[in-house]
């Protein structure tokens, strides 16, 4: 162990993810999202419809309800949750000086950019997972039962089938946020002052807007997915292939961005 | 009493050396202390200079005539596939309405989240404020300045937009004889149109103003500046989906009540509330008005009542 760089992966990821817990406000955004997640469940039997996009409405069953969760749930995640986890690692930790301690050590700067970008996607994994989860156990109890049901792009479908659909869902969701991570990166690699960072974020979702309509997926996460599943074309189908560029993209940038930082400044 | 009496002319006359000669009008000049010891004046002129200092102020103001000139050119984009008989069709005298009216809910009130975040909290958690605090001051007057302060760079970055976009629209849109204001308010004139959209800015800077002090609060209570943020823009986002989310109740609600719980939000009053008042519609430029109140007296006095109990030394 510790040839070269000196510090093992496993350690600088735990004591990231001891950084990142050790924050009061990580716990409080979570367990607000987790009440909201709730919150969410209750809105959906009270209105036992929802949306593909604007125009396709549909009514839910037990088996078609878990991606309908994230309709609403990532406004929040990606406005509120997001920004705040990557200002506060991202950036939080560079301008108050945090960080000053953790690179006594002779660690490399672009693997510290890797790591707070893997604890900050596991964190913002486990709630995803947790939000399939709820859907999918909330749906079986307290919606119409079904055996088969209609999906966008999937046809119709059994048990199984739904569950495998949901679960594509949500992996590209994951997928979405994580970008969204990385954009924060390289954000907050920009301006380490959380306040601009987390706005340099939301600018950044909404100015991607008026840069080509095929970067609307960061302001409406699900209709997106929906129609990048359900192969409807528009600017959607090109979601692919510009996710992954973009997840390589920051990949690339930060890491060279965070080894190329000055750090005493 | 003797040594005490000549202690102090020691004193004065150590210091003396040092002051610079104040001259006869000065000393004539009556000093203001209030209580507190520095004049409001001051602390004001004082958090004006803090505020400019910031790079992100700067870049800030530049952003108003930025997003101008993004939403000038939207609005000559929208105006080729519409009816110009429409109120959204963009005239010379509704491009500053035009203009403003998406802008106010997303740039503008960004804006004001972003000042609350940087002067409030980020000055209070990091301990910047300290220094300012080393003069008997009370906490309170400080972000009584810092709350004018922000309001000042918010009346001018109204100012700079309304100027840009009027400027903007007299050299692009077409000025026809009269044209037609929002919710049947009438049709009018070019110049007519410019008195109404000074109102309608004023009101937005009202809105403004109002929001501004719900971020104060927020900024009071978050404990650090990214919590700020997070509230501020969960407040908007609520303040959103509530009403979104009462359309779905429509049916079970008269008109007259309906407008009223809708317009309850800060977002809708500032995103259709403001020509909504202009139009007088349904009455609604006193209950606007009065909901606009309600928001700045609740928020202003929890503000005012957390610095009051808030120990300084802590």
């Amino acid at each position: 162990m510790n040839k070269g760089s000196g510090v093992g992966m496993g350690n600088l990821i735990r004591s990231e993810a001891q950084r990142v817990f050790k924050r009061k406000r990580t716990w409080a955004v979570a367990i607000v999202y987790i009440v909201f997640v709730l919150l969410e469940c209750l809105f959906l039997t009270m209105m036992n419809t929802s949306f593909y996009d604007a125009e396709h409405s549909v009514a839910l069953n037990s088996l078609n309800t878990a991606p309908f969760l994230l309709r609403e749930l990532a406004i929040l995640m990606n406005f509120v949750v997001i920004p705040m986890l990557a200002a506060d690692s991202f950036g939080g930790d560079v301008s108050s000086g945090a960080l000053r301690l953790a690179l006594i050590r002779p660690i490399s700067r672009g693997k510290l950019f890797l790591v707070k970008w893997l604890v900050l996607g596991m964190l913002v994994g486990g709630l995803t997972l947790f939000t399939w989860a709820a859907g999918t156990v909330f749906a079986g109890i307290a919606m119409p039962p079904a055996s088969e049901t209609t999906l966008m792009g999937a046809g119709a479908v059994g048990r199984m089938g739904a569950l495998g659909f949901s679960l594509g869902f949500y992996g590209v969701a994951l997928c979405v946020f994580l970008a969204l991570i990385g954009v924060g990166g390289v954000v907050a690699r920009l301006v380490p002052n959380p306040v601009l960072a987390y706005i340099g974020i939301l600018a950044v979702i909404v100015g991607g807007l008026y840069v080509s309509d095929a970067l609307v997926f960061l302001l409406s996460v699900s209709d997106s997915i929906f129609h990048f599943l359900g192969r409807t074309g528009g600017s959607d189908a090109s979601l692919g292939w510009i996710l992954c560029a973009l997840l390589a993209g920051c990949a690339i940038i930060g890491t060279l961005g965070w080894q190329r930082r000055e750090w005493n400044q | 009493m003797k040594t005490a009496g000549k202690s102090i002319d020691e004193k004065k006359g150590f210091g003396a050396a040092f002051a610079p000669d104040r001259t006869a009008a000065d000393r004539e000049r009556p000093v203001r202390r209030s209580g507190g010891g520095v004049g409001f004046g001051r602390l004001l002129t004082a958090e004006w200079r803090k505020l400019w200092k910031r790079r992100s102020a700067k870049l800030m103001a530049l952003a108003g005539p930025l997003t101008g000139l993004v939403s000038v050119k939207y609005l000559l984009s929208q105006n080729a596939a519409l009816d110009p008989g429409l109120p959204e069709y963009a005239t010379a005298g509704s491009v500053p309405v035009l203009a403003l009216a998406e802008m106010l809910v997303t740039v503008f009130s960004g804006m004001m989240l972003v000042l609350a975040g940087l002067t409030v909290t980020e000055e209070y958690r990091g301990g910047q404020l300290r220094m300012g605090m080393l003069r008997a001051v009370s906490l309170g007057r400080i972000m009584a300045a810092k709350w004018v302060a922000c309001l000042l760079f918010m009346l001018i970055q109204l100012g700079t937009y309304f100027v840009c976009t009027a400027a903007a629209g007299r050299a692009l849109f077409p000025n026809p004889e009269s044209y037609p204001l929002f919710y049947g308010a009438g049709r009018v004139s070019y110049g007519e149109g410019l008195l109404y959209d000074l109102r309608y800015y004023a009101l937005a800077a009202l809105a403004l103003g109002v929001l501004l002090t719900v971020f104060f609060w927020l900024a009071a209570v978050g404990r650090s500046s990214t919590v700020t943020l997070g509230l501020g823009i969960g407040f908007l986002l609520v303040s959103y989906m509530l009403p979104t989310l009462l359309s779905y109740f429509r049916p079970l609600f008269g008109t007259e009540e309906y407008v009223r719980i809708y317009f309850l939000s800060l977002v809708t009053i500032e995103w259709e509330g403001i020509a909504a008042m202009l139009a007088d519609l349904h009455g609604l430029r006193l209950w606007n008005l009065g909901v606009l109140a309600g928001y700045g007296l609740l928020f202003g006095l929890m503000t005012v009542w957390t610095w009051k109990r808030r120990d300084t030394f802590e």
